[in-house]
């Protein structure tokens, strides 16, 4: 039975719609956790952990992007990162609201690939600022990810200079920029692969 | 990485089960906070191999420290790798060792290797208590806590309902795979079909979880959980005689920590090392 076989279906009242983005907080934080999972399956040299925030923004607004990116930092920081990393949080509140922003107007959007990378070629960009800090606050600018690309890109890049907050930064601009790209990319398709009675915000078109 | 973990509380019989779980919160933050503002092996070792000891009482040490060694040791191996070698790290100084790899003469620096040590053991700190306290606090207690504390209780079910949530994508994410596998997923390919493979999984995933939704949503309701009245609870949480020895033992120690950063420095043991920052 679906809406296109002609039954009638009721529009949700703002109460119900209340629930149901309470409900999708958790939801959000958990696809998040558990794209690592789908990552190792499918060998992708890539974190893509901020999908499912700017895929909860799409769906259900900015606060619930933000509270469920929020949440599955706090989840992270309770489970395997520890306490500093709580405050990687705020690049998942700040992956939000970009994605809000793009959304609003109209660059976050299958059909116009030309502006929906370029939103998130933008957001990856800004958010290496936001990764060195924290990479500094709560690692001591060491090469974090486990990943030997990174950690040569790290190393070259303090070889060069001999600064460890420049070579911190370096590593995440050689990952940031394709993996937000892709993490937005993937947040839009799963999206608009989601029936409409799904969407819990208005749309900008 | 996130699908090394084995997530949940399990029931256990243990002294640091029966803790209050505010006493092992505080515990948490305490130790990270301290270990984050000394810089010395010695002291950050002594908190770890507490910390140890507590997991041990716990029941809890052999799931922690697999999570610890999977974590860590790549961490360490490569930032000592990059760090101490004389690859760029402008406080090296002081050899430590030197060997030879094809003809090439190569020296480890104490700076670099040392200060790698501290910040993996920090690193240590943090994620071992952060564990204590989540795999040995009964959510249920944590809940009452927590309302106790007046913070609303769509907060709290959101916090407690993602542990809920991921064990149940996990299994779903091995069924999608498997169905996937047996349609011909190949995950030898290409990045842009490892991509694709990607979607195939993640987008069966979604939807599912959004179907739940409106399931979950309805069963909570039935259940009153918007309902304006005032949540009562079946489990009570209160301190024991064994959390007031735990918060006046961190109590005692902090003002000893205040009393040597104040008298002797962030160094208290470690001698012939510089304190270095990292942003120099």
């Amino acid at each position: 039975m679906s809406e296109e076989e002609g039954i009638e279906v009721k529009p949700m009242g703002a109460y119900g719609e209340t629930i149901l983005k309470i409900v999708l907080i958790p939801v959000i934080a958990a696809l998040n956790y558990v794209t690592g999972a789908i990552v190792t399956l499918t060998r992708l040299p890539a974190f893509l952990d901020t999908w499912a925030t700017s895929f909860g923004v799409i769906v259900a607004g900015l606060w619930v992007g933000a509270l469920g990116g929020f949440l599955y930092n706090i989840i992270m920081a309770l489970t395997l990162w520890g306490l500093p990393a709580w405050v990687w949080g705020f690049i998942n509140v700040y992956i939000a609201v970009i994605t809000w922003v793009f959304y609003r107007a109209g660059w976050v959007d299958v059909k116009k690939p030309g502006k929906l990378i370029a939103a998130g070629l933008i957001t990856g960009f800004t958010n290496t600022f936001a990764c060195t800090l924290v990479s500094v606050v709560a690692f001591g600018a060491l090469p974090t990810a486990p990943s030997p690309f990174m950690t040569a890109v790290y190393a070259w890049a303090l070889n060069a200079t001999g600064n460890m907050v420049f070579a911190s930064w370096m590593s995440s601009v050689a990952v940031e920029l394709y993996d937000k790209t892709i993490a937005l990319y993937i947040a839009a398709i799963v999206a608009s692969a989601l029936p409409k009675r799904f969407i819990l915000t208005k749309s900008t078109s | 990485m996130s699908s090394l973990i084995q997530l949940g509380y399990e029931e256990k019989d243990s002294w640091v089960h029966k803790l209050d779980p505010r006493t092992k919160f505080i515990l948490f933050i305490w130790a990270s906070i301290f270990n984050y503002i000394f810089y010395d092996i010695y002291i950050s070792l002594a908190f770890l191999i507490s910390l140890i000891v507590l997991t041990v009482v716990g029941k809890v040490a052999k799931r922690i420290l697999k999570i610890i060694s999977i974590v860590l040791i790549p961490f360490y191996v490569l930032s000592t790798l990059v760090i101490a070698l004389p690859i760029g790290f402008p406080y090296n100084k002081t050899p430590l060792f030197s060997f030879t790899v094809f003809g090439f003469g190569v020296t480890f620096y104490l700076e670099g290797a040392a200060y790698v040590a501290i910040w993996t053991l920090r690193l240590a700190i943090t994620m071992t208590s952060a564990l204590l306290f989540f795999l040995t606090s009964n959510p249920a207690r944590i809940t009452t806590i927590l309302l106790k504390l007046r913070i609303p209780y769509k907060y709290i079910y959101a916090l407690l309902s993602v542990f809920q949530l991921i064990p149940i994508m996990q299994r779903r994410i091995q069924v999608i795979y498997q169905a996937q596998v047996s349609r011909g997923l190949n995950v030898n390919v290409g990045l842009f079909k490892r991509l694709k493979n990607f979607l195939a999984i993640l987008i069966p995933l979604t939807l599912g979880s959004m179907s739940d939704l409106q399931l979950r949503a309805i069963a909570l309701e039935s259940r009153g959980f918007s309902a304006p009245v005032r949540k009562t609870f079946i489990i009570r949480s209160d301190l024991t005689k064994s959390d007031y020895v735990i918060l006046s033992v961190m109590v005692a120690l902090s003002a000893l920590f205040i009393y040597w950063i104040t008298t002797i420095g962030l160094i208290v043991f470690m001698k012939g090392i510089p304190y270095i920052r990292p942003a120099g």
